[in-house]
């Protein structure tokens, strides 16, 4: 049976979850759910922007590396030049320097350091070409000035040296040693 | 030597035509000396509504010849119970107490939404306490 009763007893709301602290408790966890939301966007865009700056770190450090690999090259190429290597003495009457239709005579298997010059020294007097390549596959890059002197040429280590005359006829006299500079 | 007032049992709509299709107005009831009271209604389910309980503090005509005269005549305001008084289709019985009378006199008014002719009974009982 449905009762009223008059006075109405008040109730002592404080400190229970009344539905209007519970609105207001709701309001409040919407307001701090939008700000987290706000401050998760936030924290995205800073991450965009981390990882920009992480590639531009990375695109610095490639260009330092070129960097680097120019200022060794650059190091090479200003250091006053020393004799890094030289050939072996030849004597052309007990070894001949092969004629221009015969393979190259080798005369440095294979050279230590890079190399900027070559200065000969002989008393052969003909047109000797320097050649550089495996057996079979010389390359002429130079020939030497008649009677010795500088060949300004560039030779990478681990290289192959040969000598041959340009004309076709062994040089059977005379002697040549060469000094590689670097 | 104390005196201990009573009402054993009193049906507020008595000598009228109940007709609950329509509004209703219960006898006035003074409680001026009593301290307590319950009322239960009851009726023939069916009708929709709502009773609501009304006071007032002083006012002519009194319910009852033998009462003084009052200077103002106070207008009826609807006490502020628990609940409200409404009533469904199913509903046949309705019980009001009122724990506390601070007021001369009381009736029920019943305001009709949807019925029919219909048997209502508001008996009230009432007392004294600890006098």
């Amino acid at each position: 049976m449905k009762t009223i009763v008059f006075p109405a007893t008040p109730i002592d709301t404080t400190g229970l979850a009344t539905e209007a602290k519970q609105d207001v408790q709701i309001t409040e966890a919407q307001t701090a759910n939008a700000e987290l939301q706000f401050i998760n966007v936030e924290l995205d865009a800073q991450t965009n922007l981390l990882n920009n700056v992480n590639t531009y770190l990375n695109n610095i450090q490639t260009e330092l590396t070129d960097v680097n690999t120019e200022l060794n090259n650059i190091t090479d190429n200003t250091t006053k030049l020393n004799v890094r290597e030289v050939s072996p003495f030849i004597d052309a009457s007990v070894t001949n320097i092969p004629a221009s239709s015969s393979a190259p005579l080798q005369i440095i298997a294979s050279t230590a350091h890079n190399t900027f010059k070559i200065v000969s020294v002989e008393d052969i007097g003909e047109f000797i070409g320097v050649y550089t390549g495996a057996v079979s596959s010389e390359v002429l890059v130079g020939v030497l000035p008649l009677g010795g002197g500088e060949l300004e040429i560039r030779i990478n280590p681990n290289t192959r040296i040969s000598l041959r005359n340009m004309k076709n006829a062994a040089i059977n006299s005379g002697n040549i040693v060469l000094n590689l500079l670097g | 030597m104390s005196r201990k007032h009573v009402i054993h049992q009193y049906n507020m709509f008595e000598g009228q035509t109940i007709n609950m299709s329509g509004n209703l107005t219960s006898n006035i009831s003074n409680v001026e000396q009593l301290d307590k009271c319950s009322i239960h209604l009851t009726w023939t389910a069916g009708p929709v509504g709502e009773f609501i309980i009304e006071a007032r503090n002083g006012g002519n005509p009194a319910p009852n010849t033998a009462l003084p005269k009052s200077k103002y005549n106070d207008s009826w305001y609807v006490l502020p119970t628990s609940s409200l008084g409404t009533i469904t289709g199913t509903d046949s019985e309705l019980l009001i107490l009122l724990n506390e009378l601070p007021f001369t006199d009381v009736r029920i008014r019943y305001v009709a939404s949807s019925g029919a002719a219909a048997d209502l009974k508001a008996l009230l009982t009432a007392k004294v306490v600890g006098a």
